[in-house]
Formats: C-alpha cells, structure tokens, sequence
C-alpha cells in the first residue's frame, strides 16, 4: 500500500514528549523520519514508566518507526551536522532555543516548527510545566473531581499528546500551503495553549454571562459512575430511555415512581437514583449491565482496563492490535489512531533501541 | 516576508456534517486554518449544541437569557463553529439530498460524527459522494468505529473516556474511576479528526487522490495513554485511581489556596527542589529529614507532607503561591477557573482570545486554537453562525442554483431555517460528541 506522507522527509530536534508524538504521526503515515537525540539519548528514553529490561514504555510508544542520529547542536560539530540535516528537510521540530533562521537558510522548503510549554516569549516563558501544571492552568484540573476535594489534573500526558496532534496538523497545513506560497515558513505550538483550548468554552462563557461553572462530574445532567459487581460503569439516561433503562435494569416499576417522572425531579434527586441503579446492579458483571443498556437505548460504558482492552472481542473483530518485531521477539503495540482507505496507517520498524540506531526492517 | 492572509488552507471547502462537540471541533480546526467549512445542518433536527441544553440553562446565554431563538445564542455551539458557514437542508424534504450531492461535487472534504451507516442512509456514503467528486475526501468519526460488536453501541463524552482505558487510571484514591471534566474525548476526537483530514489533504496534493477514512474516537484516544497501556499489559498491574500522585514526583498534589474553592497545584521532581520548598515553605526541618530527603522516601511519607505546605499555601492566592514557586524554579500552577483563563495574561500574549461581533449574542470575546503560522496565519475572524444563515449565498453564488430552484426548495420546505418548535430541546443536550441519529 502507499503511504500518505512519504513524500517527507523529517528531522526531529524537538526532545519533548509533544514533538515525539507529533514525529510518530509522520513515521505512521510514511514520512521519513529522523530522531535526533542528543549523546546520553532522548529525555523521553528517562521517562517511566519501564520495562523490565529498564527501557522506556514512553520512548518506545513515542518513537516506533524512526531513525536515529545523535547530535549535541549546543557544540559546533552537533550544530554543523544538524545543519546538514536540514538541507533537505520538508519538517524540522525544534524545542526553544534552537536559531531556526539558520535552518531555514538551508532548506527554502522546510516547515520548521517550535514546539514548547509556554512559548519562547509572553510571561511564562521561564515557567515550568508538566500535565499537572498544564491541567491546572488550562481551566480542565478545576472542573475535575469532587466539589468538596481537590481538583483532579487527570493521567498521563493527555496535553502533550494534544500538543503534538496540533503540531502535526499546523505542520501538514503549511505543507499544504508551499503549493500556493512557494515555501516553507515557521509554524509554533504551546502545550499551556493547546491544554486550554480543549474546555467547552469556559473562558468564553465568562464573557458571555461572569457565570463560573464550578467543579463537579456532570452537572445537572443525567448521568452517573456506578459500580457493578466486577466494575465501573459510566451512564446517560436520556429522558425518552428512562422507561427502557428501567426494565432494562430489571425494576420496571421505578418507571413509574411520580416522584423520577419528570427530569427536573429526578436531577434533584440523583443521589437517589444512582443508589436504586446500583442495588439492580451489585450482583450483574460490567459486560453485562452494558449489553442490556445498550440493547435498550441507553448510553453505557464500562471503565476498561488495559485487560480489558487487550481481551476485547470487539477491538479483536476490528484487527486493533498489532506487533512490532524486536531484537527480543514480537512486541505488541496499539492500533492505528485512524483508518485510511488509501494510505492505511504503517509502523516501519520497533523504536530506536540506542541513541543513533536506524530502523533495521525495510 | 509576505505574509498571505487567507490562512494555509485557503482554497479548501469542507461539509462538516457534524453535531454537538467532537465533530464540529473538528471542522472548527480546518476553519481556523482557512478553509471554508460549511456547517450543514436541519431546522428540524438541531445540532445538539444549538438546542440550548437540559431546559435551556441560562448559564449558556448572552448575560443569561436564551432570548428568542436559543439556538444562536448558545455558547456552546457559538464556542465551537467559529468561522463556519451554516447551510439549512432537511435531507428528507424534496430536493434536500440533490443540494448536499451538489455540494459535495464542490467539495474536498465530508467530515461526519453522526453514528456509524447515517452518511449511507442519507444516500451520501462514500460511494455515493465519490461518484460526483472522484477524488472526495470523507471522514467519519463513530465512537467505536463502523465495525464490531460494539459498533453501534451509543457513546457520549465521559462513556468514550471509560472505554479508552483512560477513566480507570482517574480519581480519588481507593475510590473508582472518573471522566475528566464533562467530555474530554470530545476535544481529543475533534483534534485527531483534523489532523486525519490534513494527512488525506497532504496526500491527495501529491497524488489527485482521495480517500475514506474511519476515525474510532475511542481508538484515536488510546495512544494518548499508550505508555500506560502497554505497561499495564506487561507487568500485569491493573491501573488505579491514583488522585494527583506521580511516580518518580513527590509531593505533586493540588493544596487549598486563600479563598473559596481556590486551589494551587505542586510538583516537586527532585531532591534539590524539595529542600527548596521547604525553606519556602518556612519549614527548613523538613529539609533536613531523612523521612523526606529522597525521592522514594517522599513518596512513601508523602502523605505527611500535605499538612505543612497546605499550612503555607492557606495563606496565600493560588496565584501568588505559584508564581512564587515557580521564581524559585519549582513546576506550580494555580487551578485556574473560566474566569481565571479568561483574564490569563499569558493566553491573552499569545494570541488567544478574539473579539467578535455576532447578529443575535453581541460582541463577545471567544477563546481560540493554539496554531501560529509566520506566512499564512491562522485565527477566527467570524463568529459562529446563525442557523442557515448562509443558506441563501450557498445555493446561488456556490452551487449556481436559479430563483425559480431556491424558491421551490422554500416552498417544500427543505431549507427552512425555522425549528419546528417541538424539535428546540426535545432531548437533553450534553457536554459530548458521539451523537445518536
């Protein structure tokens, strides 16, 4: 099959966990990408959590499908060969810092993109951040959790991630645009920004109203997190389902109960609601309680482990996982974030192993 | 250097066929870089996030009041359709489903989140959309894809989140898993969704051809805690609600600030930065403890340490306590609130927030996207649309269509841009993405 991007060629100095994931979606879809990692290798190849052998989960899942070429551009031999790099380069990731007028001299062509947590300029530039700090200021921490405990930052790396989707999508735009202009051009992306744009508008509804929405789950809508013999599941029970859900549930009569019978009473009483759910629940599995929801119309969903997401019938039947071979045997790694008819979705070879590595399959 | 206004991807119309969050974030993307992106919608099935929410909460409206037509005030919608043209077709009324073949014709992208078979069923599928543009491309985005068992399963916001793996590693400690805020698959599913479309548009400049694409919002989600998977496969472990804890940081927790509900996140990620924290926090004894003095040892008693840094915090704004920890180079943020991001100086320096006119909810500021581009900038330049505002400009200067042929489309029906008023909140809208048809 051919692949989407492998007209490009990448050259990654990002050293950021936005940057890799930005150079992943490149390798995914064919570009031809280059990791450049600085001599003691990439801050991500120290970033748990680990494997056994000490490797890094994060460095691995960042980096499928690239090459690896070690350089240090703070000395003059690292910069001279960065430079080099850049001759050719359609996208060049750079971290702060890095003189992008110098690479754009060597490559008319090139996107050279910035990537950063707070920017190289505006008030925060000396700050820094993590998911936690990017969570809090981005106005998602506080909506987060209970409303009488402390606000939730989350798991992972969610903004960075973010980030480097939305790198990679300025990145392929500029692409798109040489066509019309003739030439690469500069292109930048701020985790702390990027967090702060995945809210509903919470800033934008301060300007429409002064109203502040305050923290909790869900408010006022029909929804709940319930707990089943086996699990946890999330809920939505619209209100033209409320019957179906009931007998669903096994307790039909609830449907009729006067005082559940219309949505403003039954919001003003969730708290009870949730506790009748969870006694028709206790004794049901998760898969279960899902499938008789689902069959009845109403939203549920189980909060799947990664077990679970492995013994998945449905990931199973749609051919989710693959594997990655390695010096140590097959390895298994996530499915495509899409699916592309013409240009399926392809990982060339396992990460790296060492600083300076190139890919060893084809 | 000239810079060239009309954003990277001038030139490029995109049908977004989309409802509620995910989808139009999606289409709100390819808009803020410049493409011209027709929001096609039906007076007689709103977008969810026109209909104004669970009985029309003020907190959703201009100065809090919904006004007459709810459905252009709303700041969820208004929030997330910047930039977009908005077409009224009802695919069922006559003529309905030839106007959207005539669009599509003119069209490079379909992007769709409605659930899995409803392009097909509308007669614009992708082989349908193919035979009148050949090198068409055409995103879906269901939760689960459009194949197996799952399928057809209906799926919202927080559902998507608890199917990704990701809820079950969110919450309170021994207490069970958590969705993050009201719908972050919706953002995450419309970032992905972009990014897809780029990727085709990128191909099919190098090649003349186009392509379909199935996007699984819960499967475009999963690599985004790939790490965390794959090392729970191994090892075995199951995840766990772990609160704000971080492996290898300790303590890293959000502390009560001076005033109400106001909160000050810390993290601390190595030992010089905890004796420094500690002298900041004016307890210079913990410094010097060897319960503390380690990395795994601060994680073994980090239960003991909230006391004496909330002890400090208390005393101080969420603000001043993070902006003095971070001028000692400790990672500190205060938890900030709508009103707290609306005034945040750093977003308003990059660029963040627009000011925009609107016919029916005023001036507004909006917040915005994070894209910076030198030579093509990027920006929202247009407020969301009124409902089939753009109806009438669509049919005669897009699609060249006669007097005589809007005028009998008027008079079927089709392209009313007047709910019905049963249709205005017949169900609940919610924070989400993955919507029922």
């Amino acid at each position: 099959m051919p692949a989407a991007l492998g007209h490009l060629r990448v050259v990654d100095l990002g050293e950021s966990i936005a940057a890799q994931y930005c150079s992943r979606l490149f390798a995914d879809f064919g570009a031809d990408v280059l990791l450049v990692e600085p001599p003691g290798g990439s801050v991500t190849r120290r970033m748990g959590p680990f494997r056994a052998n000490g490797d890094s989960h994060l460095f691995l899942h960042l980096n499928l499908g690239k090459r690896s070429a070690i350089a240090d551009p703070s000395t003059s031999d690292g910069w001279a060969m960065v430079r080099e790099l850049a001759k050719d380069a359609d996208v060049i990731l750079t971290a702060p810092g890095t003189d992008r007028a110098a690479l754009a001299v060597q490559s008319r062509q090139a996107v050279i993109c910035l990537i950063s947590d707070f920017g190289e300029d505006g008030p925060r530039r000396s700050w820094r951040g993590n998911e936690m700090i990017y969570q809090a200021l981005s106005g998602v921490m506080y909506r987060n959790g209970k409303p009488d405990r402390e606000p939730l930052y989350g798991v992972g790396h969610r903004a960075s991630y973010t980030a480097g989707i939305a790198a990679y999508t300025a990145v392929l735009s500029a692409i798109f645009a040489r066509a019309r202009i003739g030439c690469g051009q500069e292109v930048s992306i701020d985790v702390c920004e990027t967090a702060a744009s995945m809210t509903y508008g919470m800033a934008s509804q301060y300007f429409y109203n002064g109203v502040v929405d305050p923290r909790s789950v869900a408010p006022r809508l029909p929804s709940a997190v319930v707990k089943c013999r086996d699990g946890w599941l999330s809920i939505f029970i619209y209100d033209y389902r409320w019957r179906a859900t009931w007998a669903a549930l096994g307790a039909p009569e609830i449907a009729d109960d006067p005082r559940y019978a219309d949505v403003e009473g039954r919001l003003n009483r969730w708290p009870e609601v949730i506790k009748l759910i969870e006694r028709q629940i206790a004794d049901r599995s998760a898969d279960d309680v899902v499938r008789a929801l689902q069959a009845a119309g109403a939203v549920a969903a189980k909060a799947a482990t990664p077990a679970d997401l492995a013994a998945s019938d449905h990931l199973a039947a749609r051919n989710y996982w693959e594997e990655v071979d390695t010096t140590a045997g097959r390895r298994r790694i996530l499915g495509p974030p899409w699916r592309m008819s013409a240009t399926p979705r392809a990982v060339r070879c396992e990460a790296p192993p060492a600083p300076g590595d190139r890919c060893t399959s084809p | 250097m000239t810079v060239e206004h009309r954003g990277p991807l001038a030139g490029v119309r995109v049908m977004d066929m989309t409802t509620a969050w995910a989808g139009p974030f999606g289409g709100r993307v390819l808009a803020f870089l410049g493409a011209e992106v027709i929001h096609v919608e039906s007076a007689t099935r709103l977008d969810l996030w026109r209909s104004g929410g669970h009985g029309l909460d003020p907190v959703r409206f201009p100065d809090l009041d919904p006004g007459r037509r709810p459905y252009n005030r709303t700041v969820l919608f208004n929030s997330q359709n910047l930039n977009k043209l908005s077409l009224t077709v009802d695919v069922k009324k006559p003529g309905g489903r030839e106007v959207l073949l005539k669009l599509a014709a003119v069209s490079d992208v379909v992007l769709s989140n409605f659930t899995p078979g409803t392009l097909a069923r509308m007669g614009l599928g992708y082989e349908a959309l193919k035979t009148v543009r050949s090198d068409i491309i055409v995103l879906e985005m269901p939760a689960f894809g459009n194949s197996g068992p799952m399928a057809h399963y209906g799926a919202l916001g927080p559902g998507m989140e608890f199917s990704s793996g990701m809820s079950a590693f969110v919450g309170y400690r021994g207490e069970g898993p958590m969705p993050t805020g009201p719908a972050y698959l919706d953002p995450i599913g419309g970032y992905n969704a972009a990014a897809a479309i780029l990727t085709a548009l990128v191909h099919r400049q190098a090649t003349g051809q186009g392509q379909y694409i199935e996007m699984s919002q819960v499967e475009a989600a999963m690599p985004f805690i790939g790490e965390l998977i794959l090392d729970s496969l191994e090892t075995g472990v199951p995840p766990q609600a772990h609160g704000n804890r971080v492996e290898g940081a300790a303590p890293h927790d959000a502390y009560p600030a001076l005033g109400v509900d106001a909160w000050v996140a810390i993290s601390v990620t190595s030992d010089a930065e905890w004796r420094t924290l500690a002298e900041i926090i004016e307890a210079p004894q913990l410094a010097a403890d060897a319960r503390y003095a380690t990395a795994p040892a601060r994680w073994k008693n980090q239960d003991e340490l909230r006391e004496p840094i909330a002890r400090w915090t208390r005393q101080r704004t969420k603000h001043e306590a993070a902006a003095r920890l971070q001028a000692a180079g400790i990672a500190a943020a205060p938890a900030q609130d709508g009103r707290d991001v609306a005034e945040d100086a750093y977003l308003w320096a990059r660029g963040f927030f627009t000011e925009l006119d609107h016919p029916e909810a005023g001036r507004r500021t909006y917040q915005g996207l994070p894209f910076k581009l030198a030579r093509t900038p990027a920006g929202q330049h247009r407020a969301s649309p009124c409902l089939g505002e753009h109806t009438q400009m669509i049919l005669r200067d897009i699609l060249g269509l006669s007097e005589a042929d809007v005028a009998a489309l008027e008079q079927a029906g089709t392209i009313s841009n007047v709910p019905p008023e049963a249709a205005r909140s017949t169900e609940p809208a919610t924070l989400s993405g993955g919507a029922r048809t």
